[in-house]
């Protein structure tokens, strides 16, 4: 089923292309809702309700951009209002306590690259993490985030450094990147660019 | 510099991680997604799951009503073959056993007096814990042939009580023995003294007594007879009481029709809606004010039928189904072209619609209804009454189905309607309160006539919109109720 069948047939209320869609797009954006979320159970609640959000306002797509980027931004907005909903967003955490929250190396699993750092990520303080994902994964300005999150544009910022550095030290301390190599590595894909 | 280049590099690498990175859902969100996008074709499942209930409690208590009715007719049958052999052992012989066997009933009732009538009847069940006893064949028990005796020797006396070994209690045994010996012996000594011959046999054989009697006897005979009819009619109603229909006598079926005036309470619950007074959204207010909605009240139409079962003498739990019809009429201004505007929602992005009418008020009315389908589930207290009068309150808790409606509904900037079924709330709760009197008629049926009040507890909009509405109803119910 084409992309465009999907949206006809969904815009129809069609229940087989409502499932084309589902499948096609749930993995990903069950893995961007599993970065905002404590759990997976967590996380599929928050896939779940974001769908039906899909579903239920897939006539104010206008076809601008991609199918996915729009979906996505309802996912992660669905997810910011969950995560709103339970915790407040100025949470930070000192840095001297945020080494100790990193050591336990038990945590991190060491199955693809991929997921180490999703699961690193994860690791982060909720304000930290949530930034971080909004940031530096999603796109998002720190001027959106503060609007997104009820907090100051600055406290994002500070925030997202404060994640950036944490979350650096547990992706090197676990062996998951070396410094130095993937900043030569990224040094030189952006002299080819 | 580096350290920006840096930074770059390092979000670019978190971004690929990021994205390479998948994770498969479970089914089970699927099916909630679903099962929240269609929930009319849950419908489906839920009446089978209704019907294979129903036919299963009606299975049941079919059942069980056939049980019964087998175990009576078997008792029935047990009881009238017990008379026919009483009357074939009787035409034969005069048996002592046949005193005293709960079988032969008349016979025994034959000792029952007035004063003892009472007691004898209270202990059924030792009678019929007597019976089975008394219905083994007792190879001991010795039968005397009485027509024989009699017409041999007038002046013989059966010995019955020596002969019966039966072990019954005492009382019954005794009082049995002595009445027959009183009863044989004074037929002895007047038939002697008047001369009056009696036949044995046919005494045997007659219905009531064994012994047969004539001239100044047939006085006390017919006494005799009046009591042990008396008794045994009464011991026969007591034993073959109709079987008593729980459900005929307690239960009953009643349709009702309320019409009503529809109103509705409107809120806003959203941070997204703008600052407008809410206060000003009051039904049935009229202004020119724009921001204030110019709603009327309209009639609203409820019929239902609901099955009531009365539990106590004062209360009676009630269930069944209801249609209900709201509509509330608001008044506004046509727009000569549509307006493009907005409805707001709870999740961060308005609706972008566009609108044909204005909620500035005006000669335009668009009417808001909704059909449903409810299924009331409730009890009901009778405060006072008599045999034809009574005076009740009840209520009702009703989940409800919304079928169809038109919905109209607020724009962000509270400046437009905007026609959006897709916003209405599918399965909502509502509940009721009522009092009525209620009037027996002579053939059985009962009239109530009340007022009833209805609110509808959740929103008639989905909780994504950002308002809230709630209806509700002020009516007078009228209902007739017949007896199963």
């Amino acid at each position: 089923m084409t992309e465009e069948q999907m949206l006809a047939g969904t815009l129809r209320n069609n229940a087989a292309a409502q499932e084309a869609l589902y499948d096609r797009y749930s993995p990903r954006m069950l893995a961007v809702c599993y970065r905002f979320a404590k759990s997976r159970e967590d996380a599929e609640d928050m896939l779940q309700e974001g769908f039906i959000k899909i579903f239920t306002q897939l006539h104010q797509y206008r076809n601008e951009g991609a199918l996915e980027g729009w979906i996505r931004r309802i996912i992660v907005h669905t997810c910011i209002n969950v995560l709103k909903k339970n915790k407040k967003f100025s949470e930070t955490v000192d840095l001297i306590h945020a080494n100790a929250f990193h050591t336990k190396e038990d945590l991190i699993p060491s199955i693809i690259q991929a997921k180490q750092v999703v699961e690193c990520i994860r690791m982060l303080p909720l304000g930290y993490k949530t930034v971080l994902n909004l940031y530096a994964i999603e796109g998002y300005s720190h001027k959106e985030i503060g609007q997104m999150l009820d907090i100051e544009e600055s406290t994002s910022r500070s925030q997202y450094t404060r994640a950036k550095v944490m979350l650096e030290d547990i992706l090197v301390k676990k062996n998951i990147i070396d410094k130095s190599q993937y900043k030569n590595q990224y040094a030189k894909s952006n002299i080819k660019n | 510099m580096e350290e920006n280049n840096y930074r770059d590099e390092f979000e670019l690498f978190l971004k690929e991680s990021a994205d390479d990175f998948k994770m498969v859902p479970s089914r089970k969100v699927w099916y909630s997604i679903y099962n929240n996008l269609h929930p009319d074709r849950r419908w489906p499942s839920m009446a089978v799951c209704l019907f294979i209930l129903t036919a299963v409690l009606y299975i049941g208590i079919a059942n069980n009503n056939s049980i019964s009715n087998a175990a009576r007719k078997a008792s029935s049958e047990n009881f009238s073959y017990n008379q026919n052999e009483k009357n074939i052992e009787t035409n034969i012989t005069f048996s002592a056993s046949d005193y005293i066997k709960p079988k032969g009933k008349k016979l025994q009732q034959f000792s029952l007096t007035n004063d003892n009538k009472e007691n004898i009847l209270s202990g059924e069940s030792r009678f019929f814990a007597d019976e089975e006893t008394a219905l083994i064949p007792n190879s001991n028990i010795s039968t005397v042939n009485v027509a024989e005796k009699f017409a041999t020797t007038n002046t013989s006396t059966p010995n019955i009580n020596t002969s019966v070994k039966y072990d019954a209690p005492k009382t019954i045994q005794q009082k049995v023995s002595i009445l027959n010996d009183q009863l044989i012996a004074e037929h002895k000594e007047k038939s002697l003294s008047e001369n009056i011959a009696f036949t044995t046999l046919e005494s045997v054989n007659a219905e009531i007594s064994p012994i047969k009697l004539y001239g100044t006897e047939a006085v006390l005979q017919k006494n005799e007879l009046s009591i042990i009819e008396k008794s045994w009619t009464e011991d026969y109603a007591f034993r073959n009481k109709p079987a008593v229909n729980k459900l005929k006598q307690n239960g009953a079926l009643s349709y009702y029709i309320t019409p009503s005036s529809g109103y509705r309470s409107f809120s806003k619950t959203s941070k997204s809606v703008s600052n407008a007074n809410t206060s000003s959204f009051v039904a049935a207010r009229a202004t020119n004010d724009a921001t204030v909605l110019l709603d009327n009240a309209a009639l609203n139409l409820e019929v239902g039928a609901t099955l009531q079962y009365k539990v106590s003498k004062k209360v009676r739990l009630r269930g069944g189904l209801q249609g209900n019809y709201t509509n509330y009429v608001s008044n506004v201004t046509a727009l000569g072209h549509p307006s493009q505007t907005s409805i707001a929602l709870n999740s961060y992005n308005n609706y972008i619609r566009s609108s044909n009418y204005s909620t500035k008020a005006g000669n335009e009315k668009i009417n808001k209804t909704t059909l449903q389908i409810a299924l009331p589930l409730g009890a009901d207290f009778k405060i006072a009454g008599n045999e034809k009068i009574n005076w009740f309150v009840g209520g009702t808790l009703q989940p409800t189905y919304v079928v169809s409606g038109s919905a109209f509904v607020l724009s962000a900037d509270e400046k437009y309607y905007i026609s959006e079924t897709a916003l209405l709330r599918k399965l909502n709760l509502n509940t009721a309160i009522e009092t009525f009197i209620s009037f027996k008629s002579s053939n059985g049926a009962v009239l109530s006539v009340g007022p009833q009040f209805r609110y509808q507890l959740l929103s008639t909009y989905r909780k994504e919109y950002g308002y809230s509405e709630k209806i509700y109803n002020v009516g007078v119910k009228v209902g007739v109720t017949t007896p199963f």
